[in-house]
């Protein structure tokens, strides 16, 4: 597997999720960053087996009716690259999850 | 507010395109993850369809990081192309000399290909061009057999004939004054019988097209404009249809508008109108003025269709034996008789610009080849560190590919600002057949073009390279030892073809040059500076022929004569190398019609008084016309004959005094009061034809040009004229002014073009292989620096250096000669029929061109001989 280099908006995307953000739209509201950014780092993320992904049940969005929403959940490799990126950012420290998550 | 329920979440849309594009495994999760974000978000509309904006970027991103190419790219394309751009770019003057010479030929070889395309491949955009056929009159006395039917001959043609599906008439040069308000124009008209567009196979892009019978006379007046017509005085307004127009003071109502790709054969109108509009031609069997096109029914061939012709021709001849004396008949495929003589020059100007293309090519070859062999180091690093030999093959190849690229990408640009001009000086001859633009075709083309000049340029450095890294070894690559000979003799053979290629071009474009001088430099017959004319015009319904129109002319000539800088004005139907041919049968008196039907025909001309004077035709014998020589019934009927008419219809120059009928032995007798000098009156190729001129007064003129010779400025001159005819009637245009200057130059802007360009084109070869025979030299003399450093060790003088190295660069221009000799003999094949004045095998015009690509070569070769002789003995020796 390739190494995935941490660049700050991928660092930012892993501290957004360290912080429990759980998806991609929800983590765009916490960090700010673009659609464009955030969606592909969370592709190369998963790739190199920092955090991992599950659908959420059918039978809740089906009760919502509304489609599924994919959800992702940091693993240890991840956590373990966020304390490496928190030691070369510091601005990393002001990611916060939003404060009223947008009902699910 | 939550996004809609059940339904699609806005920019939905987006994201089901863009999955098109990811992987199949992958599509249907990306799309549902997607559009469950959208689905949930609490977003207004506009932030949830800029957010889908970024599925773009996410999308591209796993295209890319799944497809085949991204592995590619990531593992030997991509790196290939990065690694070829550094190695340009550490070279710059190297990058910059191949691909400019590249970017020169692609542009140059794509520009002339947008001629051919246009001209040749789309000019003709008929259906079934194949079944297309013109059919001519052969007028054995004349040796003519591209003459015109008349109009009573063509509608005999098409209602006896049955080879035909449909057989059309059409006289495309006439002309008509456009007036309406604020308007007062002459439009070019394409006078047709009403099934010419269905036997061409078009339709009107709007509105209708001819009826069957309104080409008769008596019909209704109807128009269809020509698509630039209908832009510029209609502004495309589909309203335009079933509007009148008046044409010459009669009105035309319009029934169509034909699409911008539509050409009217022979010529580029501005509006069709049905034959009507010739007026008295319709009914003068004598005239012949109509060319014919048909069309052939399924089955029949042109060999049968001329069988009937030739049948219906000799009833003619039997039924109307005065007009249709001695005419036969010809049919040809229209293709070839259309671009019979615009097809030649346009392909040997194509032949030329390949044979720059592959010069260019083979200059790239060389340079690259040379560069190959001095990054032996570098390749023989390579592979001594794993690259296998077909490796640094495809590195190389992807250079020269990548020097394609931007070379070509560059000269599309060339090609663009080429194309323009050559749009703007193609000669009429070209120009009236197709548009040229550059267009999908011709950007295919150069693709083309450069994917072969990428092989071309880069196939055999990379063999080369791939085999000196594999069978080097790293210390004989570091020491720089002598190179292989087998690169020399293949860096020779470039250099042969370059200038066996480049002296076919140069001699070429030397005979050319020869042909181009000699037409510019005949004598036209007539003054060739100081002389303005201009077309003017009286209507038929506004001016009674005669005593009104001559009244007209007579007063404008007079005050024209009298403006200041004037030396004397007077006025012609057919001015010379601009109107061409109008014919009429002469009948010398006392002599038979049988005996007069084997003269050839003259000219027809109605000329003023002081023409000749103003023209500076010379009076060899008699007078001129006289204010005097009137149409009164008290005068005598006046000729003035040329030179070669006189000789022809009497057998003498001095033939004033004899008695000529023109048109017929029921026609008047004219009397020959004058004889004049020769005028090349067609084309300044033809010697001059017997041309017969009659008063303006007699002929009853109401059209013609104006001429007018000055001392001076042209221009307050030209304000004057249209001052004054304009106090004599405002509704008149003055119309197709020109000076003599470009009378002279319009006659030969067709020699001039192909000439032109060839000469660049052979200028280019040259300067291309002298710079490849430089780099050669140059290049051997840095092999041979030790050996040159040995001989002069040994005591070899300088100056025998010098020869050595010269001697060396002829020797490539002699072993180029046998090769040069056949492409010389087959160009000089192609262009004989272009020549005037010079024989495709004219001797002292190829020493000449010879010559001066024997002078470039040893001018190529003096700089690296000086550089070799300069070597020290002791350096080269030890290096």
């Amino acid at each position: 597997m390739p190494p995935t280099r941490i660049t700050f908006p991928t660092a930012v995307v892993l501290a957004a999720l360290s912080q429990g953000c759980r998806y991609g739209f929800e983590i765009m509201d916490a960090t700010g960053l673009a659609s464009g950014t955030v969606y592909p780092i969370l592709r190369r993320l998963e790739e190199a087996g920092m955090l991992s992904a599950r659908w959420e049940r059918a039978a809740d969005a089906h009760d919502e009716q509304r489609p599924p929403r994919r959800y992702y959940q940091i693993t240890g490799a991840g956590r373990q690259a966020v304390r490496d990126a928190m030691a070369r950012f510091p601005a990393l420290a002001g990611v916060r999850p939003p404060a009223a998550p947008s009902p699910t | 507010m939550n996004a809609p329920i059940g339904g699609r979440p806005p920019g939905s849309w987006l994201i089901r395109q863009l999955a098109r594009i990811i992987p199949r495994a992958h599509r249907e999760s990306w799309r549902d993850e997607w559009i469950g974000e959208l689905s949930h978000s609490p977003l207004p509309p506009w932030r949830l369809r800029l957010r889908a904006l970024g599925a773009i970027v996410d999308a591209l991103w796993l295209a890319r990081h799944h497809s085949s190419w991204a592995r590619l790219d990531s593992t030997r394309f991509g790196h290939d192309v990065r690694y070829a751009a550094r190695s340009l770019a550490r070279r710059p003057a190297f990058s910059l000399v191949v691909v400019g010479t590249l970017a020169l030929c692609i542009g140059a070889t794509s520009s002339v290909f947008s001629v051919v395309e246009s001209v040749l491949l789309r000019g003709l955009d008929y259906r079934d061009l194949n079944r297309l056929v013109a059919v001519w009159s052969n007028n054995a006395k004349e040796s003519n057999d591209h003459y015109q039917a008349s109009i009573g001959d063509y509608f005999d043609w098409r209602d006896r004939s049955r080879s035909f599906e449909q057989l059309a008439g059409f006289f495309p040069i006439w002309t008509a004054a456009y007036t309406a308000p604020d308007v007062a124009e002459r439009l070019s008209v394409g006078a047709a019988s009403a099934n010419l567009l269905r036997t061409l196979g078009v339709r009107p892009q709007l509105g209708r097209d001819f009826a069957e019978g309104e080409d008769k006379r008596g019909a209704p007046g109807v128009a269809i404009l020509a698509h630039a017509m209908w832009t510029r005085f209609f502004q495309q307004d589909p309203a335009a249809i079933g509007k009148s127009i008046l044409l010459d003071g009669k009105p035309y109502t319009v029934i169509g508008v034909m699409s911008p790709a539509f050409t009217f054969p022979q010529n580029r109108v501005d509006v069709i109108v049905p034959l009507p509009i010739l007026g008295s031609y319709f009914d003068r069997r004598g005239v012949h003025m109509l060319s014919v096109i048909g069309r052939l029914r399924a089955g029949v061939t042109i060999e049968s269709a001329h069988g009937e012709m030739e049948s219906i021709a000799a009833q003619l001849r039997t039924e109307h034996p005065k007009e249709d004396a001695g005419l036969t008949s010809t049919v040809r495929p229209l293709a070839a008789d259309l671009l019979g003589d615009v097809r030649r020059p346009i392909l040997v100007l194509f032949a030329a610009v390949f044979a720059v293309l592959l010069i260019g090519c083979a200059n790239v070859a060389n340079l690259m080849l040379s560069r190959v062999m001095s990054r032996q180091q570098e390749l023989s690093v390579r592979t001594a560190m794993g690259a296998p030999p077909g490796a640094i093959a495809r590195q190389l190849l992807t250079e020269s590919a990548l020097i394609a690229v931007v070379a070509g990408v560059l000269g599309v640009g060339i090609a663009f600002g080429a194309t323009k001009a050559a749009a703007a000086a193609l000669p009429q001859s070209i120009a009236r057949i197709g548009v040229v633009r550059l267009d999908a075709r011709v950007l295919t083309f150069t693709v083309v073009v450069c994917v072969v000049v990428a092989l071309i340029c880069g196939a055999v450095p990379a063999l080369r390279g791939a085999r000196n890294a594999n069978d080097r070894t790293l210390p004989d690559a570091a020491r720089g030892a002598s190179r292989s000979r087998a690169a020399r003799r293949i860096h020779s053979a470039l250099v042969v073809t370059e200038l066996a290629l480049a002296m076919m071009l140069v001699v070429s474009a030397g005979l050319l040059i020869n042909s181009l001088t000699h037409l510019t430099a005949i004598n036209p017959g007539f003054r060739t500076h100081g002389v303005l004319r201009m077309k003017l015009e009286l209507p038929d319904v506004k001016y009674r022929r005669g005593a009104q129109s001559d009244q007209f002319f007579e007063t404008l000539l007079r005050d024209v004569g009298a403006l200041p800088g004037v030396r004397s004005a007077a006025m012609v139907s057919r001015f010379p190398l601009h109107d061409g041919h109008l014919t009429s049968a002469v009948m010398p008196e006392g002599m038979s019609e049988a005996a007069s039907d084997l003269l050839p025909d003259a000219e027809y001309r109605k000329a003023s008084a002081r023409y000749f004077e103003t023209m500076d035709i010379p009076v060899i014998a008699g007078r001129p016309f006289r204010p005097t020589d009137t149409a009164d019934s008290t005068s005598q009927l006046v000729a003035v004959v040329n030179r070669t008419a006189a000789i022809k219809y009497f057998g003498t120059p001095n033939a004033v005094g004899k008695r000529l009928r023109l048109g017929g032995s029921q026609t008047p007798l004219f009397t020959v009061v004058g004889v004049v000098g020769d005028v090349r009156e067609i084309s300044l190729r033809e010697s001059a034809p017997p041309v017969a001129f009659i008063s303006t007064r007699q002929g009853l003129a109401t059209a013609g040009s104006i001429v007018i010779s000055y001392d001076g400025a042209p221009g307050p001159v030209l304000a004057g004229v249209r001052r004054i005819v304009a106090s004599l009637d405002k509704t008149l245009p003055v119309y197709d002014v020109q000076s003599i200057e470009e009378v002279l130059a319009k006659a030969a802007a067709g020699d001039r073009f192909t000439t032109t360009l060839l000469s660049a084109f052979a200028l280019l070869a040259l300067v291309l292989a002298a710079l490849g025979t430089y780099a050669v030299i140059a290049y051997g003399v840095a092999d041979r620096t030790r050996e040159i450093g040995v001989r002069m060790a040994l005591g070899a003088q300088r100056g025998e250096v010098v020869a050595m190295v010269i001697r060396d660069g002829m020797g490539l221009f002699v072993l180029a000669l046998p090769f040069a000799f056949v492409g010389i003999w087959w160009a000089n094949r192609a262009v004989a029929s272009l020549l005037f004045g010079v024989q495709a095998s004219d001797l002292s015009t190829q020493v000449i061109a010879l010559s001066t690509l024997a002078v470039a070569t040893a001018v190529a070769c003096l700089i690296p001989a000086r550089r070799a002789a300069r070597v020290d003995p002791s350096l080269a020796i030890r290096a």
